[in-house]
């Protein structure tokens, strides 16, 4: 992370990547940017010049030990979940510090014995359907589920009512100008 | 007239499309509107009292604001605060979201105080539980406690007098 060495405002022993993350989150009006690479390294060169003298304090999350079971469905949780930060990303792969707080959240659940459902439905109490990727099928989401089917329907619709209408229509032949023609054959040598 | 459908369709999705460009795809609905406040038991800032919890906040109205010292968006709504703190007939509550003591002190001496009282929420526990996901974030609150409003970004004055005034007159 060579831009780290740079920027003069990381305060001791909160890591790498933190006085970065911080410009991150005061460049922006409010939702704390992603921490993707490219990201930073753009964010990075923009706000080089840019000095804030509070940062956010991240947790500290100590390790959570899981059974082979637990450790299994945790992983298998995370793609499923997005983080709310950076819309783009899931649990699993978002390096936002609220992604940080949400796994170690994810993990104790697990760790607590908690299934796939409790554990969706203790962050979707919070959060809202927004956290799945899948959301669940009611009339709220009727149009985004049948919404694709909707239109393949409405296509072989409209390719059937086409087809048959055009059928059994015979085409026309060509008008070919006929004393064009033949005056060309005439001039032919 | 053969052009009639394809028109219909054109102008069916210019309006999709601005629709779609009006509304903030970062938005995220909050499930906890219509709900009681979340559970919490949070240290204040003054100690006096020491700690507080969601019963604390029932009796009056009160506006809970996610904030930080660090949040650039909790700069710009700091002078709207401060005058909604000196005039309005709501509560403020602030809890300070994942920053370090150290940070908030000067920062509220520099730019002022507009809450009646401060929790700190170092841990953002309290924020998972209230679904904060980015600072400043305001929620609404009657006197039985029940969320009315939350409002993600900056307060303005434009949603204080449109969509928050309202709900305040409607519930007393």
């Amino acid at each position: 992370m060579p831009f780290d060495a740079n920027t003069p405002s990381s305060p001791p022993g909160r890591g790498p990547g933190f006085a970065l993350h911080m410009h991150l989150r005061n460049a922006k009006n409010w939702i704390p940017a992603c921490a993707g690479m490219t990201k930073r390294l753009g964010a990075a060169l923009l706000l080089l010049t840019i000095f804030t003298a509070n940062a956010e304090v991240e947790t500290v999350h100590p390790p959570i030990p899981l059974t082979e079971q637990q450790e299994a469905l945790y992983k298998g949780l995370l793609p499923e979940l997005r983080c709310l930060v950076c819309q783009n990303e899931s649990l699993a792969e978002s390096q936002a510090s609220l992604a940080a707080d949400l796994r170690y959240e994810v993990r104790g659940l697990v760790a607590k014995g908690q299934d796939e459902a409790q554990i969706k439905k203790y962050l979707t109490d919070r959060y809202g359907d927004f956290v799945l990727y899948k959301p669940p099928f009611e009339q709220r989401t009727a149009l985004l589920w049948a919404g694709p089917g909707l239109l393949v329907l409405l296509g072989l619709i409209m390719l059937v009512a086409y087809t048959r209408r055009t059928r059994g229509v015979p085409t026309a032949p060509p008008k070919n100008d006929e004393a064009a023609l033949k005056k060309i054959l005439d001039d032919a040598p | 007239m053969r052009y009639a459908i394809p028109l219909v369709v054109l102008v069916a999705l210019i309006g999709l499309f601005i629709f779609g460009l009006q509304s903030d795809p970062r938005l995220v609905p909050s499930p906890l509107i219509g709900k009681a406040a979340p559970a919490f038991d949070l240290p204040t800032l003054d100690g006096q009292p020491q700690r507080m919890s969601q019963a604390d906040l029932q009796g009056a109205p009160v506006l809970v604001n996610f904030f930080a010292s660090w949040c650039a968006g909790c700069q710009e709504e700091h002078p709207y605060l401060m005058q909604l703190s000196r005039n309005s007939q709501v509560k403020l509550v602030g809890i300070d979201y994942k920053d370090a003591e150290a940070d908030l002190r000067p920062w509220l001496t520099r730019k002022g105080n507009p809450y009646g009282q401060i929790l700190t929420d170092l841990e953002g526990r309290a924020g998972i539980d209230w679904g904060v996901y980015g600072v400043p974030e305001t929620f609404v609150l009657d006197a039985k406690g029940t969320i009315l409003y939350k409002q993600v970004g900056p307060m303005t004055p434009e949603v204080w007098e449109h969509e928050i005034q309202p709900l305040l007159k409607a519930t007393s």
